[in-house]
């Protein structure tokens, strides 16, 4: 059953963010996670627990949809038109944030001498 | 007769003790007594080379046709299926796997289903409950001449065999989520 709150409100988790990340191109799920752990220079990794869970909501709220079927043992997904907008908002919402982070940042290294 | 081979655990309730056991499973597997089949009642683990094992446990509610796919994800990072029941799915791993809930929110999931489940039967166990003794002594037994001496009780029993563990496992499953929440990621 699809129930997330993070998706009710049109955010997307830090996991869902980086698996639509990896979907621009079509793949299964190994190799989500190793566009993933590509990605992030390895600094991310997703459970295998995790990545099926999400796939399935993922799926269920059409924002990725399956491109082949390789019988039954692998499912290859992509990213849907309205997977692609939703992650376009988060994107930005999280620019959003680290720019303000960036903004404390800035003030905080100005007011201490040893910062860089 | 005993087999030599073969050694049992039993089955106390996932619900309140599944850290333990797979913590327990471990270091067995680390004593070369390896998890081979699970039943309602007990584990069965068989005897071999000791191996450095980690084990993880998911509950997972499966459409006919899903799995396959289901088991090949888990297999593609290095978690092998040991066994299954209705459900409930024992893994194990080399000690350097990632852990498979690697995401807070889908961790939680995996016991809300149990969760709900359980505390539903909670529910309708007590209504049934107070249903039964509310029509016992409105006497709506009666019909039942002297045998409802025998119905009755047989039938609150029943009621509350259903009622206290799945209260038990309801509480288990709220503060196992409880904790999942409160964890730092």
């Amino acid at each position: 059953m699809p129930r997330g709150k993070a998706l009710d409100d049109n955010r997307l988790t830090d996991s869902m963010y980086y698996i639509l990340l990896s979907l621009m191109e079509p793949l299964h799920g190994y190799g989500i996670k190793q566009k993933i752990s590509d990605l992030s220079n390895g600094e991310i990794e997703i459970g295998p627990a995790s990545l099926y869970t999400i796939l399935k909501k993922l799926s269920a709220r059409e924002l990725i949809a399956l491109v082949e079927e390789d019988g039954e043992r692998r499912k290859t997904y992509q990213i849907s038109a309205s997977g692609r907008d939703l992650l376009k908002r988060d994107i930005n919402r999280r620019i959003r944030m680290a720019e303000m982070g960036k903004k404390v940042l800035l003030g905080l290294q100005g007011g201490n001498d040893d910062g860089k | 007769m005993m087999e030599s081979n073969v050694r049992y655990l039993w089955n106390w309730g996932l619900a309140f003790d599944e850290a333990r056991l797979l913590k327990r499973l471990e270091d067995l597997a680390g004593k070369g007594w390896i998890l081979d089949s699970i039943s309602a009642l007990r584990y069965r683990l068989r005897k071999g080379e000791p191996q450095a094992l980690r084990y993880s446990m998911d509950y997972r509610k499966l459409k006919a046709g899903d799995e396959m796919e289901y088991l090949t994800v888990f297999a593609e990072a290095g978690w092998e299926r040991v066994c299954s029941l209705q459900g409930i799915y024992f893994f194990c791993a080399a000690q350097d796997a990632v852990a498979i809930h690697t995401d807070q929110a889908t961790k939680k999931e995996k016991y809300s289903g149990y969760k709900r489940g359980s505390f539903l039967a909670m529910v309708i166990s007590a209504l049934l409950f107070v249903v039964l003794f509310g029509l016992e002594q409105m006497n709506a037994f009666a019909f039942l001449g002297r045998s409802q001496n025998l119905v009755f009780p047989f039938l609150l029993a029943g009621t509350g065999a259903v009622f206290i563990p799945s209260c038990m496992m309801s509480m288990a499953y709220a503060k196992r989520m409880r904790e999942i929440e409160s964890e730092e990621r």
